[in-house]
């Protein structure tokens, strides 16, 4: 082939305007590829999880692969099907070709996260791949087109040495292998040359068939299984357009005349191709029926414009004479063709592309914007450098041969900045469309009853339970079977037919009468292993079942702890303070991981000493009553005396007005979470700790609070053991089963029950208003509790719906220590003796008065409905008898509220005579050093800001304190004849039961009367009744006039409980 | 590989008239190896725990994450699988199931399905991800080269990429704890699931399984196995109790998506005849043409080719 006549170098200075602007893209290019290679891809692009491809892939690979087509396609065009004619376009095509492939190998690198890996294709072949035959194929084709390109740098050598040029010296040595290398070329080009052609082939399509591995993401506009012949088509489409493009903007930037000789009947083919691409993208969009898919939005609208602008209006200018045959006209058509294809790779790879999940659509970053035209920029340039140093263009003599040098840089500049200019206008008309498009993702986007064991641990070791995380589980067995009116089966729900069978048979109820059930573990004893997929482990059949159950029944507890006790870690390695760390500095440290515990604890009663208090009577939606607002007739109020009083307060110095509730580090994590035992608040502290404990030791062994922890305050209300509550007291630090059952026999500890969360403490003192949820033993018990089968055990429900468990089941209080149970303030100061009673506790003291203690105390008994009536600062005192402080205000008629033990402690306490108002005392530093009423009158009053008269007087009072603790074993509560001393028998109301029944009901009978032997008399006309509910019936029997008005209230009641939860 | 049959898409490619005939060649794609493991996750079960993320992140040596797995928040989002976390449980409003009621909310555990016929592992270009006999896809970094066509290629948009890694990025997912698994044990996320949600076994047994879950609770299950199907099969499957749709699963019908791919691909370079046949072709019109039309050069182009 002796083209050398053809082409020469281009005779033009290298270095213009545009070049420099070129240089400057390249540049910032640079920079930014830079930074993808120190910091990774993710710091410069746009690119995510959802959006793994971005424009490098659209734009540089895709877009850049199509618009090189020029290459094979003139390659074709004039060595396969001997059209000499347009010999003189193909090394211009082909160096386009080369120049593209060769920056789109380099884009990839940039793209490619191990771009150093690029080479690992050629080693691990991955036939399956369609981007390994991709791959494959653009690297051969590289080097193809390097070869078909080599004779243009063969002969460039040749000429600059023989035109003496000024690289003539350097490579004057290379002229003669040059020339017998361009020999042996020539005769085997045609080789290279197909190579290329069917090289080309079958990458261009495979880049078609790139997305089709991804059909549910891939618009179905684009997704068609002809995608690769689509590729290819507009590949072949693409190719005459891009040569007349660059040749065009060539011809103008270097002055040259377009060479519309050779462009004109070039562009006669493209009617053609494109026809044949357009007939093809038709044909699939109404055969594959993907019309249908079009919407009104971005994809559809793109799609048009792709095809509309892209390839209709090309295909109609193509074969327009007058279009065709003007370079202007030439460069619109083609324009639009090159517009449509590019524009076609990028819906394909972006528009259409919608991976599911993305939150945020994909638009390029700066950084992929400028690498993309850094590379852009470098193709021109180099483009430029060729054509400046070898023989690449037509040798065609420039079109204004006279034209001086000045007036000719001038033009060449304003030519190359057009050529720029027009280049940079489509880049940016791309850009824009791009930007047009918010490219958006899919925006769419659970036996026998009294011979059964009652309380299950479940902690089985075989299992590899969470025992670094959750506790075990007590199981109230029992309780299930009776929820389940004994149908074994909801559980067991198979049963072994040998020792050692692990599969069993599935029983039903009926088989309950013969098959005696098998424990769990018998059969789920280790997790599903893959030899036995249908038998889940025991933890795993306890959580299926259980949850399940409670879901669906939406009862019981349905959280991980309110089932399990969560162990807390070892917090020895956590603790990181100096050995004389101030209190602060430990709530600090504690602060610093459990972050929004302290904004918890600031809002708890336990802090504030205040709360809501919706059980109060005109103040249930009030949230500032507490301790500074009602008052007690123990010592009265914390008012004036807070420094030792507030020695109980969970924070560290509550001494005065000032202390600052909202200051987080003030609070005492140590009081509740010491396992230690050696935490002790000093008695007139404030809170602050007594001198000389080891914080730090108290701080790293912290952890659940123990009855302890909580008992520190809570048995010693009042200022000593056991004064206040009469059912708490230092003996439940380690009861006897017989004291408490739940703590005693189970271990409870008091969270157990008082269910806390957010350091919001569930549960409710009769003398304190503050309430942060409450419990009740209903919540394990439910309101049925009793379990078992026989009549007693209906009769015992039924007395639940009018008596508080408590009632029965704690028939003393005070049992493990003597509780206080009056105490006269007016024998104070007086110089009795300060002797002692039986229980070793004073009867008297200068200070205090005089006090009477009891132990074994048998309960008062009162209707109660939760709701309080609280005498409250300031508040009249009754004129002549017994104010008292804190009312239940349960009554007879009331169906919610229930008999409920109480204590009710007396006292003779200080009032103002004229004021009539309980008078609060300065006792702390006041009348306890100087036992002057008046003066600590007058300072007390002072400091909760109430008017003193100056005259006092004592009046008397009590409270109410309600029982709640130290519950009996069931051997031990009330039982029938205690309370109801009646001559009559089970028999007298069931005479109609069968002989069988009858018999049993007289042995429970004759079990009554032996009890009675103990007998104790119910107050029953005290508490509104006629008398004993055996003979003159229940409560709503009595007051029959009640019941119809009841069963309005009732249904309203409901409601308003239920509102209330 | 015995499961290609590709003849019909080499012409359908070349000659542009067979959108019908690929993807039909299903049965090729079966029977498959009995042996091979897979999980049953029963979606009704999950409560949303999180421990399986837990152990999934002690098990991969993933970075801790910036609060503690116990922490419920979490749920605010809807959360993907990503380079540190490569299982996620995302929780949706409503019950799991019909008769499941009183429960408020559903929980979806998301990973890797390990797709009997990966698109990852077709698209791979160097065969750095495989699908091993035992079920696991499992990825080999040393051969990576950082395409990202598998995180194109994922119908589940699985595979994660560590974008902010400049020297050495790996694609992230879920390994199926291939180790483990390889000994017949269970997978950390399994063994930690306190409801035993998940089960770990032969993918025919969970099957079986899951229909006779079906089969005893229809009022609890869909009648519909996700991931029996769905993309030629997944080695993990799912029991719901709602529509997938509502619970975030990409609803997907049972054509293999690499099918269509390697067909053509394999159709375009069976034996590398059909790129031969181009070549021949070719090369015939341009001695015919050159023949007719410049006889000096047509010695040299029979010389040429005779040369190939």
């Amino acid at each position: 082939m002796n083209d050398t006549s053809l082409h020469a170098p281009l005779n033009r200075p290298f270095f213009t305007a545009g070049v420099f602007v070129l240089i400057a893209f390249m540049v910032i290019g640079a920079c930014f590829a830079a930074a993808r290679f120190v910091f990774g891809l993710g710091a410069i692009t746009n690119l995510d999880n959802q959006h793994p491809w971005g424009i490098w892939i659209a734009i540089d690979v895709a877009s850049g692969v199509a618009l090189a087509a020029g290459g094979f396609t003139t390659a074709a065009l004039v060595y396969v099907f001997n059209r000499r004619h347009f010999h003189r376009v193909v090394r211009p095509a082909l160096l386009t070709a080369f120049l593209g492939y060769l920056f789109v190998s380099i884009g990839l690198l940039a793209d490619l996260g191990r771009y150093y890996s690029i080479w690992h294709p050629m080693i691990f072949w991955q036939g399956d791949s369609v981007l390994f035959e991709v791959g494959i194929c653009v690297m051969t084709y590289l080097t193809v087109l390097s070869i078909e390109f080599l004779p243009a740098v063969l002969e460039g050598v040749r000429q600059h040495v023989d035109r003496g040029s000024i690289w003539a010296p350097f490579v004057e040595s290379m002229k003669k292998p040059a020339g017998i290398l361009h020999q042996k070329l020539e005769k085997v080009m045609p080789a290279f040359i197909l190579a290329g052609v069917v090289l080309s082939c079958m990458h261009q399509s495979s880049l078609g068939a790139l997305l089709l591995i991804a059909p549910s993401k891939l618009n179905p506009l684009w997704f068609t299984p002809i995608l690769p012949l689509l590729f290819l088509a507009s590949a072949v489409m693409v190719g005459f357009p891009m040569v007349i493009f660059e040749s065009l903007i060539a011809s103008h930037s270097f002055r040259q005349k377009p060479e519309l000789d050779v462009l004109s009947p070039l562009a006669r083919f493209i009617p053609y191709l494109l026809g044949v691409y357009f007939i093809l993208k038709m044909g699939d969009l109404f055969v594959c029926q993907a019309w249908s898919s079009m919407r009104f939005d971005m994809d559809s609208v793109s799609f048009i414009v792709e095809i509309v602008m892209g390839a209709a209006v090309p295909l109609i200018l193509f074969t327009i004479p007058k279009i065709y045959k003007s370079a202007t006209g030439l460069f619109i058509a083609s324009s639009l063709v090159i517009f449509g294809v590019v524009l076609n790779r990028i819906n394909v790879f972006l528009v259409g592309y919608h991976p599911p999940y993305a939150k945020t659509s994909y638009s390029p970053s700066i950084g992929e914007i400028a690498i993309t035209a850094g590379l852009i920029s470098a193709i021109v340039f180099f483009y430029r450098l060729f054509v400046t140093l070898f023989p690449v263009l037509p040798a065609i003599q420039p079109s204004k041969e006279g034209s001086k040098i000045t007036d000719h840089s001038n033009l060449q500049r304003t030519g190359a900045v057009s050529s720029c200019v027009k280049s940079i206008a489509i880049f940016t008309f791309l850009l824009a469309i791009h930007f047009a498009h918010p490219f958006s993702a899919f925006s769419d986007q659970a036996y026998k009853m009294d011979s059964m064991p009652s309380l299950l641990l479940l902690d089985r070791s075989s299992e590899k339970w969470e025992t670094d995380r959750f506790g075990t589980v007590r199981f109230m067995h029992k309780k299930h079977a009776s929820l389940e009116s004994g149908d074994c089966t909801v559980c067991h729900h198979r049963a072994s037919a040998t020792e050692n069978d692990r599969v069993g048979n599935p029983i039903s109820r009926n088989d309950l009468s013969h098959i005696e059930p098998v424990v769990c573990h018998a059969c789920h004893s280790s997790p599903a292993q893959p030899d036995a997929i249908t038998r889940p482990g025991l933890k795993g059949a306890f959580h299926q079942r259980c949850i399940d159950c409670h879901a669906e029944r939406n009862s019981g507890p349905q959280t991980c702890t309110s089932c399990h006790r969560r162990n807390i870690p070892g917090h020895q390695s956590f603790i990181q303070l100096s050995d004389d760390a101030a209190p602060q500095e430990i709530t600090m440290e504690c602060l610093s991981c459990h972050s929004s515990v302290g904004q918890s604890i600031l809002r708890s009663a336990h802090w504030n000493w205040e709360g809501l208090s919706p059980d109060t009577r005109g103040y249930e939606h009030h949230n500032d009553l507490g301790k500074k607002q009602v008052l007690n007739n123990y010592c009265i109020h914390v008012g004036s005396n807070l420094e030792r009083c507030t020695m109980c307060h969970i924070g560290y110095g509550w001494k005065d007005d000032s202390f600052d509730f909202s200051d987080a580090r003030n609070i005492d994590c140590l009081v509740c979470h010491d396992t230690t035992g050696t935490y002790k608040k000093a008695p007139p502290g404030a809170g602050y700790p007594v001198e000389g404990i080891d914080l730090i030791a108290v701080a790293k062994n912290v952890g659940h609070p123990r009855r302890d922890n909580c008992g520190a305050c809570h048995f010693y209300g009042g200022g000593g053991d056991g004064v206040k509550h009469g059912d708490m007291d230092s003996s439940l630090s380690q009861p006897a089963p017989e004291l408490d059952v739940h703590m005693g026999k189970y271990g409870f500890l008091c969270q157990d029950c008082h269910v806390t969360e957010d350091h919001l403490i569930a549960g409710a003192c009769q003398a304190i208003p503050a309430r942060e949820g409450r419990i009740s033993c209903e919540d394990c018990h439910t309101a049925n509790p009793h379990t078992g089968s026989n009549m007693l055990n209906h009769h015992l429900n039924v007395h639940s719906e009018a008596l508080a468990c408590q009632t029965c089941h704690i028939p003393q209080f005070a049992r493990g220590n003597p509780t206080k149970m009056e105490w006269d303030w007016s024998q104070a100061g007086l110089d009795h003796p300060e002797e002692t009673d039986a229980y070793g506790k004073p009867r008297f003291a200068k200070k205090k008065g005089s006090f009477v203690w009891e132990k074994d105390v048998s309960p008062a008994f009162a209707w109660d409905n939760d709701k309080n009536e609280r005498y409250v600062l300031g508040g009249r005192i009754v004129d002549n008898g017994v104010t008292i402080l804190n009312r239940p205000l349960g009554e007879i008629e009331d169906p919610t509220a229930k008999i409920a033990p109480f204590k009710i402690h007396k006292a003779t306490q200080i009032s103002d005579t004229v004021y009539k108002y309980l008078i609060v005392p300065n006792l702390w530093k006041g009348y306890w050093k100087h036992y002057d009423w008046d003066r600590a009158s007058k300072d007390g009053m002072k400091s909760v800001g109430l008017d003193y008269s100056g005259q006092y007087e004592f009046v008397q009072t009590s409270m109410y304190w309600k029982i709640n603790h130290q519950v009996a074993p069931k051997e031990k509560t009330l039982s029938c004849y205690q309370c109801h001393d009646s001559s009559s028998t089970c028999v007298s109301c069931h005479h109609s039961r069968s002989n069988e029944s009858q018999e049993r009901m007289r042995s429970v009978d004759e079990d009554l009367h032996r009890q009675a032997a103990q007998g104790i008399d119910f107050p029953f006309e005290k508490l509104g009744y006629h008398g004993d509910p055996i003979d003159y019936g229940s409560r709503f029997k009595i007051h029959q006039q009640l019941q119809a008005s009841l069963r309005n209230t009732h249904e309203n009641i409901g409601k308003i409980i239920k509102k209330g939860q | 590989m015995k499961r290609r049959n590709v003849f019909s898409v080499a012409g359908t490619l070349l000659f542009g008239s067979g959108k019908a005939k690929a993807g039909e060649n299903k049965e090729n794609y079966l029977p498959r190896n009995n042996d091979e493991y897979g999980c049953l996750v029963d979606t009704t079960l999950c409560v949303g725990c999180r421990e399986c993320e837990k152990a999934c992140n002690q098990a991969n040596d993933l970075p801790p994450k910036p609060t503690e797995f116990s922490d419920r928040s979490v749920f605010e989002n809807n959360r993907r699988p990503n380079s540190n976390h490569f299982t996620v449980v995302n929780r949706y409003p409503g019950p799991p199931s019909l008769s499941q009621k009183e429960r408020k909310e559903t929980f979806i555990k998301t990973q890797c399905m390990h797709c009997l016929e990966p698109a990852c592992v077709s698209a791979c270009i160097v065969g750095a991800l495989q699908k091993t006999p035992e079920g696991p896809v499992t990825y080999n970094a040393d051969r990576c080269i950082g395409c990202r066509y598998c995180l194109v290629a994922c119908p589940f948009q699985i595979p994660a990429y560590e974008y902010n890694d400049p020297i050495a990025p790996r694609v992230r997912k879920c390994n199926f704890c291939f180790e483990r698994v390889k000994e017949g044990r269970r997978p950390a996320c399994v063994e930690a699931c306190p409801r035993e949600a998940i089960v770990f076994g032969k993918r025919e047994e969970l099957i079986e399984l899951a229909r006779k879950k079906i089969h005893a609770k229809p009022a609890r299950y869909n009648d519909h196995i996700y991931g029996e199907k769905e993309v030629g099969g997944t080695s993990w499957l799912y029991l719901t109790g709602q529509p997938v749709e509502e619970l975030g699963m990409p609803a997907l019908d049972e054509k293999v998506p690499p099918q269509l791919t390697e067909s053509i691909q394999h159709g375009v370079f069976k034996y590398g005849l059909p790129p031969l046949a181009l070549y021949g072709l070719l090369g015939g019109i341009m001695w015919f043409t050159n023949r007719k039309n410049d006889a000096v050069n047509e010695d040299q182009k029979i010389q040429s080719e005779g040369q190939e």
